[in-house]
């Protein structure tokens, strides 16, 4: 009886850590650089991820206000996107940008910084990047980029 | 040099006024030492002579006592004896003494500094020649008196004698009183001037050193305006330095980020490749791609830097630029890929020197803008030879989108287009500063606007006389 309830319950946890592994996330890329958009995209929905692609910083605001009046109506808590991936130098828009305008909208949302600036450089000017964000620095291996926005 | 200027003039100032203080103590002590000398001599002069005319006195009246006693006849005949053997005594001895006073004016007359002095003492000398002669006639009386017998009137003669005698003495006693008070009075009169002469040399040196202070405190303000403006011009090189250094960093960040930028779309290709998530001629395709764009920016940054430090070379040649251009356009209507016309319409055809390359780099760069900028539209190239400024002049206007007006000024920059252009409009953000380089060397202008009807134009001409010495410079 005792062995077979503790047998269950590892059961149950490897059932939810593989949910947990499947789990598909609603992601925005933003990003302008056609073939890293492709790489980025192909990997993505390899690992069973939704993904959303804006070509500057501009359409990623428009892309994340607009999905963010569709997930207000299901529930005021739930951000619109799970993880935002972002690159800092963008036309129209640039990361650090675009990353405090959505923190201004969703203050919880993950965001995460992809840039081929010299990261010591962004941190140090203060005010430039949202502590909260988390930062990957260009150039990451694709499975990197995975293992970062799964975790 | 303005700075040496003043000091040199400070010193120059200083140095005067040393000098007239010296000179001024120097008069002063040569004139004391003068002064009291002359005073030392004169009153050397004058004390023997009066000493002499008391002599004198003294015994004149011992004489004129000795002669009343022998003339009363109540004296014994031994004492009248004495009496007169005083009396010739006392008249020797006047003798003597005038004798001397006449040396001693010769004297002073000889040793007298100046005319007036030498003209006192022989003044003197003649009151003693004076003295002498009423003495002598006393003298002479006095000898006849004894000899002979009383006579009231000789008697009457001789106190007359006697008495102007006695009155010449005093008379010349007091000549040489008032002479000596007279030479000291000049002296202390020329002591006086001096000592004028040195309160004004002391004024003149109080204003000098006065109008020294005032000069120095205006240098001294000029000196600080002087220093306020260059330190405003430091201030303004430094903020123009700091400014350029800051334009070079921003270059080299920014630059540093494009060199950088298609490594991860290069390991992304790499790695989808080996997982066999692309096929491999994809993945082939997209890296070469990416290292003709890394082979292109890195050119565009070496031109920039050789343009930047005026060390742009061009291979000049004759050229008939029209043909130039429409080998340029034919190779670009090849890859056209948009509902874009280019229409030539080209005049003055010439021979230019010109760098072939470099000029095609140029038309390239324009014209592939205008493609990039363009939906669809006519792109129009307009060449004319213009006589006035001696130029070719080429055209190359548009009907897209246009330049952004806040771009529009610095259109020529480095890096100014970046963040206004999407992905597929993405340049390195050097080509238009390249081309005003390569212009410039060249000796021509470029130039950008907006057309009224839409879209935009850039001019730009290549000077038709051929330069002597190939300029490989820009501004």
């Amino acid at each position: 009886m005792h062995c077979s309830s503790s047998l269950d319950r590892l059961n149950l946890m490897y059932e939810s850590a593989n949910e947990k592994l499947k789990m598909t996330l609603n992601i925005l890329v933003a990003e302008d650089n056609a073939f890293t958009i492709t790489q980025y995209t192909k990997i993505l929905e390899k690992n069973g991820h939704s993904v959303t692609v804006a070509r500057d910083g501009q359409e990623c605001l428009e892309k994340y206000t607009q999905e963010l009046a569709k997930t207000e109506f299901e529930s005021l808590d739930k951000n619109p996107f799970d993880v935002v991936l972002l690159d800092n130098n963008m036309p129209k828009k640039s990361g650090v940008e675009v990353a405090k305008e959505i923190l201004d909208k969703r203050p919880n949302q993950r965001i995460i910084f992809a840039s081929a600036y010299d990261i010591n450089s962004l941190l140090k000017a203060p005010g430039t990047v949202p502590e909260s964000v988390e930062i990957l620095e260009k150039p990451f291996s694709l499975n990197t980029m995975i293992g970062k926005i799964q975790a | 040099m303005f700075a040496g200027k003043t000091s040199f003039k400070i010193s120059g100032m200083v140095g005067i006024i040393i000098l007239l203080l010296g000179i001024t103590i120097l008069f002063g002590t040569y004139q004391m030492s003068k002064v009291s000398n002359e005073i030392i001599n004169i009153s050397q002069e004058y004390e023997p002579l009066q000493n002499t005319l008391g002599e004198i006195k003294y015994h004149q009246a011992n004489q004129v006592a000795n002669f009343e006693k022998i003339k009363t006849g109540q004296l014994s005949e031994t004492d009248s004896d004495i009496a007169k053997e005083e009396f010739w005594s006392s008249n020797t001895i006047i003798k003597s003494n005038i004798a001397q006073g006449k040396k001693l004016a010769e004297t002073g007359y000889n040793m007298a500094p100046t005319d007036a002095d030498g003209n006192d003492f022989k003044q003197i000398h003649k009151m003693f020649l004076d003295v002498e002669q009423t003495h002598n006639e006393f003298e002479y009386m006095a000898k006849d008196s004894l000899s002979s017998t009383q006579s009231d009137f000789l008697l009457k003669q001789i106190a007359l004698k006697e008495t102007q005698f006695k009155e010449k003495i005093d008379n010349t006693s007091n000549e040489i009183k008032k002479l000596n008070e007279q030479s000291i009075n000049a002296i202390e009169g020329h002591e006086r001037g001096w000592l004028i002469v040195q309160i004004g040399i002391m004024i003149v040196v109080g204003i000098i050193a006065i109008s020294l202070r005032h000069f120095m405190h205006e240098n001294n303000a000029e000196l600080k305006k002087e220093i306020e403006s260059k330190t405003i011009e430091l201030q303004e090189a430094n903020k123009k330095l700091r400014d350029l250094d800051k334009l070079k960093d921003d270059f080299i960040s920014i630059a540093s980020h494009e060199l950088k930028s298609p490594i991860q779309p290069i390991f992304g290709f790499a790695e989808l490749a080996q997982s066999g998530d692309i096929d491999q001629k994809e993945a082939w395709d997209g890296v070469t791609t990416l290292a003709k764009k890394l082979q292109n920016l890195a050119n565009d940054v070496l031109d920039v830097t050789r343009i930047e430090s005026n060390r742009l070379t061009l291979y000049q040649e004759k050229c008939r630029i029209n043909e130039l251009i429409l080998e340029t356009t034919r190779m670009l209507k090849t890859g056209l890929n948009k509902n874009v016309r280019i229409v030539e319409e080209l005049d003055g055809d010439i021979e230019i020197t010109l760098d072939r390359t470099r000029i095609e780099q140029v038309l390239r760069n324009i014209i592939n803008n205008s493609i990039k900028f363009t939906e669809n539209g006519t792109i129009r190239i307009k060449t004319e030879i213009s006589k006035s400024s001696n130029e070719f002049l080429i055209t190359v206007s548009d009907t897209g989108l246009g330049i952004p007006e806040e771009v529009l000024p610095n259109i020529f920059g480095k890096f100014v287009t970046k963040g206004h252009e999407s992905e597929n409009q993405g340049g390195n953000g050097l080509g238009l500063f390249l081309c005003k380089g390569i212009i410039s060397a060249h000796g021509g202008r470029i130039t950008a606007r907006n057309n009224k009807d839409g879209g935009a134009t850039f001019e730009f001409s290549i000077p038709l006389a051929q330069r002597k010495t190939i300029n490989p410079l820009t501004n």
